[in-house]
């Protein structure tokens, strides 16, 4: 009797603990699961015209990938907005944890991002590069939004970003 | 005596089976206690983490974070703050008028955006869900003021949601080292009309 209440602890204890590790990644999927249009696809969020909200913060125009790593590097290549209060590029883990961010320099005209995994470090220096902790995880633009001309330019902007694989 | 071995091995069976799920389902209410019970930052109604990103994140940190503001940046990037009380302690319902006031901080990029009660933004015929220093028109280190009401108010309205309660996220982007420790004082009021 005494054993079975030592393990039923036991087993609570891991429970408890299991429950607040598998948090993140529980809700990391229901997302994914709920707008991903599939893996390394860069989605955009629709720009507020509408009346129904779609987007966490009306501060910021988003783009969001769900990436994976699995068959190799990816690239992440874009046009540096102009005159935005705020732009940059977020990654976070298989967790939802946040691990890098990117702010392109104002001054260049464009950006590349080289995503890889942390155990496949690469020796180019030409491109930014980001050491993702997970083979899985996503990647966030957030372009700040102020006016109607903000709006044109990240609209442009948008249609001209990509996420590709390094072949 | 007879030994029920069957007996027993159901026994097992159960325990290995409902105690880790009573584990997690205390795992569930504790997380959802430290969120509603997380301490505001002095008088203020205000919360915030600034932990976001941080190295020493303890596992229940992060899982209260990927509730409350998954995918969030840094605090070197943007503070979070969140209010779901007005400045006396009271939750902010629909059924009360606002104004909510204070000193434009020392970055020209902030926000204060209304969320309903799910955290979502709420509809309005208007299609404003935030007011930040340009739509208020005010110039860092002077005062601002808006009326948060669910019925149409003359000047700066931010309109709150038909029902239910709502809260309020002020954002402070690309804080200068200046704002750290946090200035309580400094934080917008929220008193009910």
């Amino acid at each position: 009797m005494k054993a079975r209440l030592i393990i039923g602890f036991l087993l609570a204890a891991l429970g408890f603990w299991s429950y607040f590790v598998a948090y993140p990644y529980f809700i990391q999927a229901a997302i994914e699961w709920k707008i991903s249009k599939g893996k390394n696809i860069l989605l955009h969020s629709k720009l507020p015209t509408s009346k129904t909200p779609d987007s966490p913060n009306p501060d910021f125009i988003y783009s969001i990938a769900f990436y994976d790593l699995k068959d190799g590097d990816l690239l992440l290549t874009g046009k540096v907005p102009e005159g935005l209060d705020y732009f940059s590029i977020a990654f976070y883990g298989s967790n939802t944890l946040f691990y890098s961010i990117v702010k392109p320099d104002q001054k260049s005209d464009t950006y590349a991002i080289r995503l890889v995994k942390k155990s496949q470090r690469t020796t180019d220096n030409s491109q930014t590069v980001i050491e993702s902790p997970s083979e899985k995880g996503t990647l966030i633009l957030r372009y700040m939004c102020r006016n109607s001309r903000d709006l044109t330019s990240i609209a442009k902007i948008q249609e001209v970003t990509r996420l590709s694989s390094v072949p | 005596m007879v030994f029920q071995f069957d007996d027993l091995k159901k026994k097992t069976i159960l325990l290995f089976i409902s105690a880790p799920l009573v584990g997690a389902g205390i795992g569930f209410s504790f997380m959802f206690f430290a969120i509603k019970n997380q301490p505001t930052l002095g008088e203020t109604p205000w919360r915030t983490y600034l932990n976001i990103g941080a190295s020493d994140e303890s596992m229940l940190q992060k899982a209260i974070r990927t509730r409350v503001g998954i995918y969030a940046l840094p605090k070197e990037e943007v503070i979070y703050f969140m209010a779901s009380t007005d400045s006396d302690g009271e939750l902010l319902t629909s059924d009360q008028r606002y104004e909510v006031s204070g000193i434009a901080p020392a970055t020209k990029i902030w926000s204060i955006t209304l969320y309903d009660k799910d955290f979502f933004l709420s509809d309005n015929a208007l299609n404003r869900h935030h007011f930040n220093a340009s739509s208020l028109n005010v110039e860092q280190g002077k005062p601002f003021s808006f009326v948060v009401s669910s019925t149409p108010e003359v000047g700066n309205w931010l309109p709150a949601p038909q029902k239910g309660n709502f809260a309020l996220c002020y954002r402070f982007y690309l804080p200068p080292a200046s704002a750290f420790p946090i200035n309580e004082s400094s934080l917008p009021k929220i008193k009910k009309l």
